[in-house]
């Protein structure tokens, strides 16, 4: 990737999120910072899910997912998912979490706010796919700061390319 | 299970963005810009990135004649050049720094970076337009961000 967009794309500021999978008794999470609102009227929201992830094809299969907002008091969720401890199918085991009432997601007790959501539209775009969903449910759990993308020491662009953050001109 | 609507309202409030205007041009020459905290990247190879545009906004109709536009992405300190292109009406260009960028899009002075884009596909999305866009070129400079969570501007730090 060209160092000009690798670091235009570093400047978009998003919020820190933890998207859940649930499939055969199985549970998954992954740490996405690409989530966006789409509509108030109905409330609409997209997340862009690496085609290559475990995730995006159970998202595909289920048509629902939990979208879990990461504080500033939570900050151990996006350490976790960060983390090679992570990189495996059933990555819930080692985090707390209930099911959200109706569509039967992960949602995690350290999140800040958990919604679950069923997916309206979908569309492959690049080597992401844009999901659409609808919440259905949602859980607030604690009042806090949402984490963002800026808090955080390194810079997620996609696939396996992550990039140390330039905090040069903060001061 | 229904959820009560300004609830949900104020949990998606929780979502923490950048800011950003994003800019047009009509065959006309007539210049566009709305400010927008509902955007994303989407892919890597290729650069992708979606931007939602609402479909009452005076500048809607801008996007699907010209196919192309340029996110400018705020700096700290340019609150006052988002509520600018936040509201309808009035020419929004008036006073306001800028250089017409490769696409044809208004690149506005200061913003902290900026991607131009050409539309490769549309969404519908209820109440607004999913515009894809493939980044065709982009700038950055040093600065902090401007940031906007729970229906107010923030600062890194706050």
């Amino acid at each position: 990737m060209d160092n000009n967009l690798a670091r235009a794309m570093a400047g978009l500021s998003t919020g820190i999120y933890v998207l859940t999978v649930r499939e055969g008794g199985r549970c998954h999470g992954m740490s996405s910072s690409w989530v966006a609102q789409v509509s108030g009227e109905p409330v609409l929201f997209t997340a862009a899910v690496d085609n290559a992830h475990f995730s995006n094809g159970v998202i595909a299969r289920t048509g629902a997912f939990g979208m879990n907002v990461v504080g500033r008091r939570g900050r151990q969720l996006e350490d976790y998912f960060y983390s090679a401890r992570a990189r495996r199918e059933d990555n819930l085991d080692a985090i707390e979490f209930e099911l959200s009432p109706s569509l039967q997601v992960p949602w995690l007790k350290l999140a800040m706010v958990a919604l679950e959501a069923r997916v309206v539209d979908s569309r492959i775009a690049g080597d992401h796919t844009i999901f659409v969903a609808s919440p259905v449910g949602v859980r607030v759990a604690a009042n806090d700061r949402p984490l963002t993308s800026l808090d955080l020491d390194y810079v997620y662009l996609g696939g396996r390319q992550v990039f140390p953050r330039d905090r040069a001109g903060w001061d | 299970m229904a959820i009560e609507k300004n609830e949900l309202r104020r949990v998606m409030g929780h979502f923490a963005t950048g800011v950003t205007v994003i800019t047009s041009i009509r065959s006309s020459g007539e210049l566009h810009g709305l400010t927008a905290n509902a955007f994303t990247s989407v892919s890597l190879i290729p650069p992708l990135l979606l931007i939602c545009v609402d479909k009452k906004a005076e500048s809607y109709p801008c996007f699907d004649e010209s196919r192309i536009f340029t996110v400018n992405v705020l700096a700290a300190g340019q609150e006052a050049l988002s509520r600018r292109f936040a509201v309808s009406g009035g020419d929004k260009f008036e006073g306001v720094s800028y250089k017409i960028g490769a696409n044809g899009a208004p690149i506005l002075d200061g913003a902290l970076a900026y991607l131009e884009c050409k539309v490769t596909r549309k969404i519908d999305g209820g109440d607004h337009t999913i515009y894809v866009g493939e980044i065709e070129q982009a700038e950055t400079k040093e600065g902090k961000p401007l940031l906007f969570f729970r229906g107010g501007y923030r600062e890194l730090g706050d």
